[in-house]
């Protein structure tokens, strides 16, 4: 197919746009990348742009040595994986029952969802509950309250409502249970769907602080994300920082290392997941 | 039979509660809410001592934030201790949420009584004790001063003994700055250093005192006023509000924050910053610069001669036993035994010979490596109970971890000479007047925004604000404190 000379302008216009925002995300990201592996003197003389000058590992060492980063990480491992299997097994569960008209009460299901997109509850009486069930300083106060996300779900649900209807019909004249029309139809060409909501949620469960910061109190419970959170502050407060100097690092660095140090294993799981976004969604599935 | 049987079984149920509860009167755990680290605490030598001296196994849990304490408090969860800051000392005192520990201190706290000396006022409302109150780590020092690079003064003339001592030399540096570096700042100055506006050096000549962490409360004559009653101070934002329309200060002074007016300096773009000895990387500059030295101004005399400084000092922080506590003896028996000398200084300083070593004048010095990975975070165990008579020379064996950071506070401490002065309200209790803080913010603001090329009408405003707002009776609540506590 020949371009016109319009388009081929346009075409280009939108490479131009594309890369420039790609930038836009991707230097500061770089920035920090380049900082956090420089010496303290390059980065105090701003010559560190987007790679390291005078290469040196400092930085690293000390968020590994000094910090409690190796549990803070094993904890957001664990909060991660297991928050995104159950919140991914709820999602398609409900998502598959919302997208079926022959649903009973289905109209009332979605403004139930949608009125929880809308209103939420503020900070205390949500802390009262997670008091209520006692779950202040357990593991499942960071899992528990973010299982279920009405938007998600939606996202999700209009996925399985895209796949032609004439596929389930043929699984369901062949003799197949809802279950078995799921699990062998349904998911398997929603991959794509199904691999977006994934990362999000991981991403979501891997950066979450907040809760940490109000229902976590045993320090061995501590998240990665709420590290970060007080490496940043610590170095902020005057009064306090009595542990952080003198050891020939400058604050810059540290904060550099530490940002890197959270991002990279949630940054991990994109090339595993970038092949469902590549292929088609319903690449052979319906013929004739 | 059967009833033989169930008479056994009952009894062993009730012979099973009973031990049960006995098991658990014996064995008592406190659980302390102290201030946040970024280091695992079981890895820190102090954490170990703790547990062996402090008479009960305590688990130490982390605070976070305000939103949490409050949260915590509301849902009344049973901690023995929780380590305060002035503002959250303030705020459990407005919810009553601490409790009356003066008694359990008589009974059960002789370390503690001995140990704090003078900061009793500060946790003292209508007669009552309701913490401990923790001493400011470096009391008596300055904490803000005006830092130069004098490998640049003295290639213009201004060498380390000739540095400024009044008003009309200080312009004359930096006019001199101003022309020999055009395209740097000459001196780098951050909207967030306490008392904002009041640079220590140059309100010195004005006799006002700042440079210290207590606000800009002011004793004149032996009464206490906030700075905007102060009689030198328009003729002080006149000065400076002079320097700024000279090109002579930082454009950014209103805008920016300390980490990015000593960024400024330390990556060359500024001769001097306003800041304290705390924090930079002075052995940065050492690696960046060729001939780098650096060196703490004078604090400018007043008409007199004299310097004014107001000091680093009072409370630092406030340990607190919540009402919600279920073991509050338990626990202040505890911290006094974590209070006693011997035990303090393990912590503190930890074991001789290990950690510390007396140096050939007698004074304490760090053993490194040992010093710097065991004892790093040993402080936050304690910090809400630091001794007063002791804990303020251990902490400067924490300086030595950086001999350009030791040098610039004992260069800031020395430029005091006589001139540096407690604040007033040093050890008023922080509980203060309501809207004590939005009023101290009207003005400070008013302050920064004029000396910034604002109007001097803004300052007229806060002026009158100040005093139709409740100002008067912030004023009336401390001189009636002063009087009763410190005359």
């Amino acid at each position: 197919m020949k371009l016109s000379r319009g388009e081929k302008v346009w075409v280009a216009c939108m490479y131009v746009l594309a890369i420039a925002c790609g930038l836009i995300c991707l230097l500061p990201v770089l920035n920090l990348f380049a900082k956090s592996l420089s010496s303290a003197k390059a980065v105090a003389s701003n010559r560190v742009h987007f790679w390291p000058v005078e290469f040196n590992t400092l930085g690293w060492q000390y968020i590994w040595v000094y910090t409690s980063y190796l549990r803070c990480l094993g904890n957001s491992l664990i909060n991660t994986v297991a928050g995104t299997s159950i919140s991914l097994g709820i999602t398609i569960l409900t998502a598959y029952s919302l997208a079926h008209p022959e649903l009973k009460g289905r109209k009332f299901f979605i403004y139930l969802y949608v009125f929880s997109m809308v209103f939420t509850a503020g900070t205390l009486p949500v802390y009262f509950q997670i008091n209520s069930y006692n779950l202040i300083n357990s593991r499942w106060s960071l899992i528990l309250p973010h299982l279920v996300s009405p938007y998600y779900t939606f996202v999700l649900k209009s996925g399985f409502e895209s796949v032609p209807d004439s596929l389930e019909e043929a699984a369901r004249i062949d003799g197949a249970s809802y279950t078995r029309t799921l699990t062998s139809i349904i998911l398997p060409v929603s991959k794509a769907s199904i691999a977006t909501i994934v990362i999000f949620t991981a991403v979501a469960y891997w950066n979450r602080y907040f809760d940490a910061l109000l229902y976590i109190t045993n320090q061995p419970l501590k998240p990665l994300s709420l590290l970060l959170y007080e490496v940043i502050k610590l170095s902020k407060m005057e009064e306090t920082n009595d542990e952080i100097y003198g050891q020939g690092l400058s604050q810059t660095i540290k904060d550099a290392s530490m940002v890197i140090m959270t991002i990279l294993p949630i940054l991990a799981i994109y090339p595993f997941m970038q092949r469902y976004f590549v292929k088609g969604v319903m690449v052979g599935s319906v013929k004739g | 039979m059967k009833k033989l049987v169930s008479l056994l079984l009952i009894l062993c149920l009730a012979l099973g509660l009973g031990l049960a509860n006995a098991n658990a009167d014996e064995e008592i755990r406190l659980k302390f809410l102290i201030s946040t680290s970024t280091a695992d605490f079981e890895k820190d030598h102090g954490w170990s001592v703790v547990q062996e001296k402090a008479g009960f196994p305590i688990d130490f849990e982390i605070i976070n934030g305000t939103e949490q304490l409050m949260s915590i408090i509301s849902t009344r969860q049973p901690y023995d201790y929780v380590y305060l800051s002035g503002a959250n000392f303030k705020l459990m005192m407005e919810n009553d949420a601490l409790l009356e520990i003066g008694d359990l201190i008589d009974e059960y706290g002789p370390n503690i009584k001995e140990a704090i000396t003078t900061l009793w006022p500060a946790v003292t409302v209508d007669g009552e004790i309701y913490a401990i109150p923790s001493t400011a780590a470096q009391p008596d020092s300055l904490r803000n001063s005006i830092t130069a690079r004098q490998d640049l003064l003295n290639k213009i003339g201004w060498t380390a003994d000739k540095l400024p001592k009044t008003l009309d030399e200080f312009t004359q540096l930096l006019r001199d700055i101003k022309a020999a570096y055009p395209d740097m700042v000459p001196l780098a100055l951050a909207n967030d250093t306490k008392p904002v506006a009041l640079i220590s050096n140059v309100a010195s000549a004005f006799g006002i005192n700042a440079g210290g962490n207590q606000g800009a409360y002011q004793l004149i004559d032996g009464t206490i006023t906030y700075i905007i009653d102060h009689p030198n101070l328009k003729p002080y934002l006149e000065y400076m509000r002079g320097l700024y329309d000279e090109g002579l200060l930082d454009y950014d002074w209103a805008a920016q924050k300390l980490a990015d007016a000593r960024n400024k300096w330390i990556g060359g773009q500024a001769v001097m910053v306003y800041n304290s000895w705390n924090g930079f990387a002075i052995d940065t500059m050492y690696e960046l610069y060729e001939d780098m030295d650096f060196s703490v101004l004078p604090l400018l005399e007043d008409e007199n001669g004299k310097v004014h400084a107001q000091t680093y000092s009072g409370v630092g922080a406030y340990g607190g036993i919540p009402y919600t506590s279920e073991h509050p003896a338990e626990a202040i028996q505890a911290i006094n035994n974590l209070m006693e000398w011997d035990t303090h200084r393990l912590i503190g300083l930890g074991v001789e010979g290990v950690h510390w070593e007396y140096d050939e004048n007698g004074n304490f010095k760090a053993i490194q490596p040992a010093f710097s990975e065991e004892k790093n975070i040993s402080n936050v165990f304690i910090a809400g109970f630091y001794r007063e008579d002791i804990y303020p020379t251990y902490w400067e064996v924490r300086l030595q971890k950086n001999v350009y950071m030791q040098r610039c506070f004992y260069d800031q401490k020395a430029s005091l000479l006589d001139g540096g002065e407690r604040s007033p309200i040093a050890i008023a209790p922080s509980t203060g007047v309501e809207n004590q803080s939005a009023l101290e913010k009207r003005v400070d603001d008013a302050l920064l925004a004029y000396v910034n090329g604002g109007e001097m009408a803004k300052v007229d405003e806060a002026y009158e604000y100040w005093h139709k707002n409740g100002g008067e009776d912030v004023i009336e609540f401390y001189n009636t404190w002063y009087a009763e506590n410190m005359k």
